[in-house]
This record gives C-alpha cells, structure tokens and sequence, in this order.
C-alpha cells in the first residue's frame, strides 16, 4: 500500500516536472501512427472523410489561433481558405505556374491577403474589428463571384491540378497527414514560444501587455498574417482534394463551418479545432443522411454541448482525462 | 465444430450465395440524384424532385428500363459544391449508381463533373443551366437536356430580333450568368439584325434591391427596349420601381420569368412583359404534358409544377430510355443509345448530339397576360425556339475547349 503511494507520488512529480508546453511526441507519434493505419486499411469513402476532417482540423486550429489566444474574432475567415485555393488555381491558370510552385503560392496568397487585411483590421478592436474582418470578406467574395474573366465566377476554376494530386486515396490522404501534421505541430510551436506568450498577453489584457512594451497591433497582425498562412495551407490542400476551386469557399458557410467547429471544440484550448473538426464533420455526414432537417439536428447538438460543456470537447476530454488519472 | 455441422453451414452459405446470385440478375438500375434540396436552390429543387418521383413511378409500373426497375437514392448537395462532390463520390463507391443525375446550381454541376468523368459513371444534368460542364469541361459521359447559357442568350437574340427594336438597353446581374448571355445574346443580335444599337450596357449587382438609378440611366437612352437578364428579387425590384418612371408605358421589357416567378410575383406582374422560360407548363400543350401536369397537381394539392419540375420529369425518361436502348448501363453504350435516338419529351421531339452531349432543348419566350385560367399571370403568344437554332456551332465547342484545356 505503503508502495504503491509512493508509485503516484513519483509519477506525479514527473508529471510536474515536465514542460507542459513541449510537444508530447509519444501522442503525436500515437495519433499520426493511428491515423495513418486508418487511412491505408479504410475504404475509400472513410479516407476522404479523414481528409476532409484532418483538413478542416488544420483551418480551423489555424482560426483558433485567434479566436483562443490574440484576443481577436474573425467573421470571415474563409477568405484565407478560399484564396488559398484560388492562389493555387490563379497561379497555374494565369501566370503558368507549375503545380509545385503552385502549391506554395497558394498559402502565400493567403498570407498576403491576411497582412492586407490584417492591417485594416487591427486598427479597430472587439466587435468593430470584428465587422471589419466580416467587411474584407464580403469584398473577396464579390471580387471572386463577380470577375468572372479571372476567377470563373460562380462555376470556379476546374482542370488546373489533377484531383488529389493523381494519387490514390489513402497515399493523397498520407501527404494531407504529413502536412496537417507539421503544420499544427508549428502552430504548437507558435502559440507555446516566446511570441505566443506575447500573443496571449495580447489577448488577455492588451494594456497590461502594452504597458510591457507589446504593441497590441503589431502582435495581433503578426497572429492574424500567422493563421491566414495555415487557412491558406488547408485551404490548398481543399482545392487540391477536389481539384478545384469555387466562390464558396471564399464564403460566409465556410466562415461559420470554422466558427462553429472552434466554439464546439472548446474556446481557449489549443485543441478546440482538432476536436470541433472531427465532431462537426461527424455530425454533418450523418446528420444530413439521415435527417431531412438536418441544419436543426446539428444546430440542437451543438446548443447542447454549449450549455452542458461551455468549454466544448475539449473541457469534456480534460474533465475526462482528469478524472481517468484520479481513479489509476 | 462437428462435421455435420460444418456441412449445413455449408449448405446453407452455398444457398446463400446462389439466391445472391439469382437477386443480382433482377437487380434494379440504381441512380443518384444530387440537387440542392436545401441551400440556394431550395426553392426550385423541390419542384423537380416531385415530377421526377412521379416519372420514376410510371417507368416503373410500366416494367422499367431495360427490364430491370429503376432506383433513385436522393441525395442533398445543400447547393454547396464541395457537398454536391462528397455526395457523388458517396453515390459512385458506396451506393454503386450506374448513373448520376439531378444538379442545379453552376458550382455543383462543375464540382461533380469530373467525379463523373473520374469513376466513368454518366451524369444527366436535368436542371443546371452552365455550358461549361459540357462545352468547355466536356467529357463522354456528362449530358445536358436543359437549355445552357450560350443557348439562351441565342434564343434571346432570335426573339429580339424578331420585334421591332432597333434600340436596346441590356440590364444583366453582374457575374457569370448575366455576362455571359449578354455577351452572347449582343454578338448573336449584331449578325441576325445589325442595325439594332444596343445603346446601353448596364450590370446591377446581385442582390441589389435599389435599381432606381438604372432604371434612369435605362430609360434616358429612350430605348425600344429593356433586355433584363435577371432573375426573382431583381425582376420584382425592376417591375415594381419601373412603376413610378412609367418605364412599361415609356419602353418594352425582356426578362427571364419562370414559372416559380409568375407564382411568388403574382399580379406585380403586369400585362405586356416579355418573359423567358424554359418549361412553361401552360405553353406545353401535349397529352403527355397535360396528363403529367394533372397527376402532379393532384398529388401536391393543387400545385403547380415549375420550370424545374418539367425539366425534371423529361430528364427521367431520356435516362430510363437510354438505359432501355443501350440495354443495360454501359456509360458508351448508353451515350450511343442518347446519340442515336429521338426522345419524346414533354418538350416536344428532342435530340442530342455527340459533340458536346447536349440537347436541342427549346426556349420559350413570350408576352405576359393575367387569364382567367390560372390564379397568375403567364405567358401568351408563346415562341418556341428550337434548340436546334441556338446550339453554338461545332467550332465554337472546339474553341472553348481548346482554351480550357490551356
């Protein structure tokens, strides 16, 4: 008895001992490891609903970024998705790029238009920032519907990247994990690093912050430029996924998509867009097979786990995990 | 496990296999229809569905097609693109359809036009009006029984030229679809009738509601004519707020009107406009027309079907008429048997031709007229124009795809 005290107590310590803000690579090995499995023995259709979770997981931890720890509120945040995609697409179709190149100025673009943007925005705070980003999205969105010459308007831009790169399923699904990976992997980095202490700071009290020499709006620009750049990867790993690109994606569905994953994720947790990714994504596929009012089943299931989870999955699995590691 | 029980396990398995079997021989044709039942389109899919359960209905009773009954898993695009797609490839691996239909929005059309191209699985658009998926994205296996873009805008200029304008305003919403059929109706109108001036151009945004200061740049050029490429809020904002710069006593007004318009504008329509539609129940007078039209109505309450329920309706019988003629769902076989046949349609005798998949599908324009026959207003004096008339030529559809494919 004596013994096995001393055992918790051990563990304990380690536990304490560790670097809460270092990457825990045994999960990170766990879950790719166990992702990957899946992704090789699955039938195709299961494959594509991984890619298309592991994609949105890595947008929306992209709009967490913000939402959880800068302090900032994006109602249009699709629109680094979306130009992501159509960077892809514009390079090749316009300027001939070939399609690796292609593929890096997607994310670029969209980097580009959150620096743009990004600007504008942080000169306002809270609700009229807010607007603001709501604002640049409606721009895009008309830019991309209406000049059509350049962007194809409403039936987009098809043809320019083989669907899925040419590869099959399960190998294209592979690339999407290595990528979604490294990049949340970075985000980790950014939000757990020097910066993102500054970042959080930020977020949490901004005259406080500034008071330590912090500019609210240089760091908030510096957040937001950081996750248009992962919008735009994921958004590029969409376009490529489909092998095309359309006005929607530019759009406010794709902007609540994101929202909506983050707030049933659970807001100031960096999981929040992994957890919501895969639990909105679940819920959508099913809801809409076998609901015809599928809108109100998943808008009743996300009430729900508001009112009884406020902090969403993600203050679900901790209270879980939490209350796993008393009972061992 | 003993023996014998291994051998009735056998047995039975054995038995299993060989009523499988017997099954597959008579398994229905399984089809997959994507539309946007939910989302943009909403309000027009509904219509469709219904008239294509009825179609379905009739071939079934009559013995299906090629011997087999037809079976249609129903499938929401909830108009998104990306949705349209996922539900395609849902359909194609998991349901294994022998063949795709349904569509309405542009974005959805061209997101599950390469699923069809990829997995060689037909796809029939029955109601999405872009001639990209077949024109310029075209491939073997995709199909279009409804009138597209480049069509329409020909239609429109056949119609134009056959009234006495000679001066035009062209007032088209301002993105794909009011472009493109302005563009193609200006060129067209320039070689049927060259000395009709279109002395304006104007574009309102879609979603505009304050179309005032068109209406007055319109009308300040005294045209002979409006030529509005528009559709629901935007005809009901031009009509409405034409009313106080008398704009129907001062000029004529052409304007897309389908039948969802004539039921949710009612008497804002007034007498006198010059409207366009592509299946205008009241115009299709036909046993095969009147017999569907009754059916629906007693079926849905009195209802009406729309454009997108004719359109709808016609679609399901070209697909199980294919299939019939190809015997089976071979997709080249079934495009064969499409190329080589003449459908009998609620539209009339309706053909299509191999280069680009597509039918010669009428347009239909006319001028609108309350009657007593319907609780709203519709279209009389209707002209039909033959698809075969505003088909784009062979060189274009090489052209258009030669730069597409750049």
């Amino acid at each position: 008895m004596a013994q096995g005290d001393g055992t918790r107590a051990d563990s304990e310590t380690a536990l304490q001992r560790r670097d809460p803000y270092a990457i825990n690579w045994r999960l990170v090995a766990a879950v790719v490891v166990l992702q990957a499995v899946l992704l090789v023995v699955s039938p195709p259709l299961v494959v594509f609903a991984l890619i298309e979770v592991m994609i949105f997981a890595l947008y929306a931890s992209a709009l967490n970024l913000l939402l959880s720890f800068s302090g900032m509120v994006s109602f249009g945040h699709a629109v680094y998705f979306g130009l992501g995609a159509y960077g892809l697409a514009l390079s090749i179709t316009h300027f001939d790029f070939p399609i690796v190149l292609g593929i890096i100025a997607g994310p670029l673009v969209s980097a580009f238009f959150g620096l743009v943007y990004g600007i504008l925005c942080v000169q306002l705070t809270a609700i009229y920032a807010a607007m603001l980003t709501l604002a640049c999205a409606e721009v895009t969105y008309a830019v991309v519907f209406q000049w059509f010459d350049v962007t194809g308007g409403d039936s987009g831009i098809s043809g320019h990247v083989p669907t899925m790169l040419g590869l099959a399923p399960h190998q294209f699904g592979l690339v999407v994990l290595c990528v979604v990976t490294v990049a949340i992997l970075m985000l980790w980095r950014v939000v757990y690093s020097p910066l993102g202490l500054t970042i959080r700071a930020v977020g949490q009290n901004p005259a406080r912050a500034a008071a330590l020499g912090h500019g609210r709006k240089s760091v908030q620009l510096i957040a937001f430029v950081i996750s248009a750049f992962f919008s735009g990867v994921a958004g590029t790993l969409f376009g490529i996924f489909h092998g095309n690109v359309f006005p929607d994606y530019v759009g406010v569905l794709f902007t609540v998509d994101g929202l909506l994953m983050v707030v049933l994720g659970g807001l100031y947790s960096f999981g929040a867009g992994i957890y919501g990714a895969i639990v909105y994504k679940l819920l959508d596929n099913l809801a809409a097979h076998y609901f015809q009012y599928w809108q109100l089943v998943v808008g009743v299931i996300i009430v729900i786990v508001v009112i009884v989870s406020p902090s969403g999955i993600a203050g679900l699995v901790r209270r879980v995990v939490e209350r796993i590691g008393r009972r061992l | 496990m003993d023996r014998r029980t291994l051998l009735r396990i056998s047995t039975v398995l054995a038995l299993a296999a060989g009523l499988g079997g017997a099954a597959q021989a008579a398994d229905p044709v399984k089809i997959g229809y994507v539309g946007g039942i939910s989302g943009a389109c909403g309000g027009l899919t509904h219509s469709a569905v219904k008239a294509m359960k009825i179609a379905l209905e009739e071939i079934n009773a009559a013995g299906g097609a090629a011997g087999r009954q037809i079976e249609v898993v129903w499938r929401d695009s909830k108009t998104k693109p990306d949705e349209g797609a996922k539900q395609a490839r849902d359909l194609v691996l998991t349901e294994k359809v022998d063949l795709l239909t349904g569509v309405c929005s542009s974005s959805v059309f061209m997101a599950i036009n390469p699923i069809s191209q990829q997995y060689g699985v037909p796809l029939v658009s029955a109601i999405s009006g872009t001639h990209k998926a077949t024109v310029d994205f075209g491939h073997p296996f995709v199909f279009q029984t409804q009138p597209h873009t480049l069509m329409e805008g020909k239609a429109l200029a056949e119609y134009a030229a056959r009234q006495d304008w000679n001066n035009i305003v062209t007032m088209g919403l301002d993105y794909e679809w009011g472009r493109t059929t302005v563009k193609v109706f200006t060129e067209e109108l320039a070689k049927l009738k060259p000395e009709v001036k279109i002395s304006k151009q104007l574009w309102p945004r879609i979603g505009e509601t304050n179309l005032t200061s068109y209406i007055t740049a319109a009308l300040s050029e005294e045209p002979d004519a409006i030529m509005g490429v528009l559709f629901g809020s935007g005809t009901n904002s031009l009509i409405k707020q034409g009313r106080s710069y008398g704009l129907l006593e001062r000029t004529e007004l052409l304007t897309f009107l389908s039948t969802e318009s004539y039921m949710s504008l009612g008497k804002d329509i007034p007498d006198g406009v010059h409207g366009w539609a592509r299946g205008p129940f009241y115009a299709l007078d036909s046993d095969k027309a009147n017999a569907f039209i009754e059916k629906y109505r007693k079926a849905h309450d009195g209802e009406y079907p729309n454009d997108w329920g004719m359109l709808g309706y016609d679609a399901m019988y070209i697909i199980a008429s294919g299939i019939d003629a190809a015997g089976g769902t071979d997709p080249e076989k079934f495009r064969q048997a499409l190329g080589s046949m003449t459908f009998d349609t609620m539209r009339g005798p309706l053909k299509m031709r191999m280069i680009d998949n597509t039918f010669n599908a009428p347009s239909y324009l006319g001028v609108t007229k309350m009657t007593d026959a319907y609780p709203f207003p519709t279209m009389s004096d209707v002209n039909v124009i033959p698809g075969d008339v505003t088909l784009p030529s062979e060189e274009t559809v090489k052209a258009l795809r030669a730069a597409a494919a750049k």
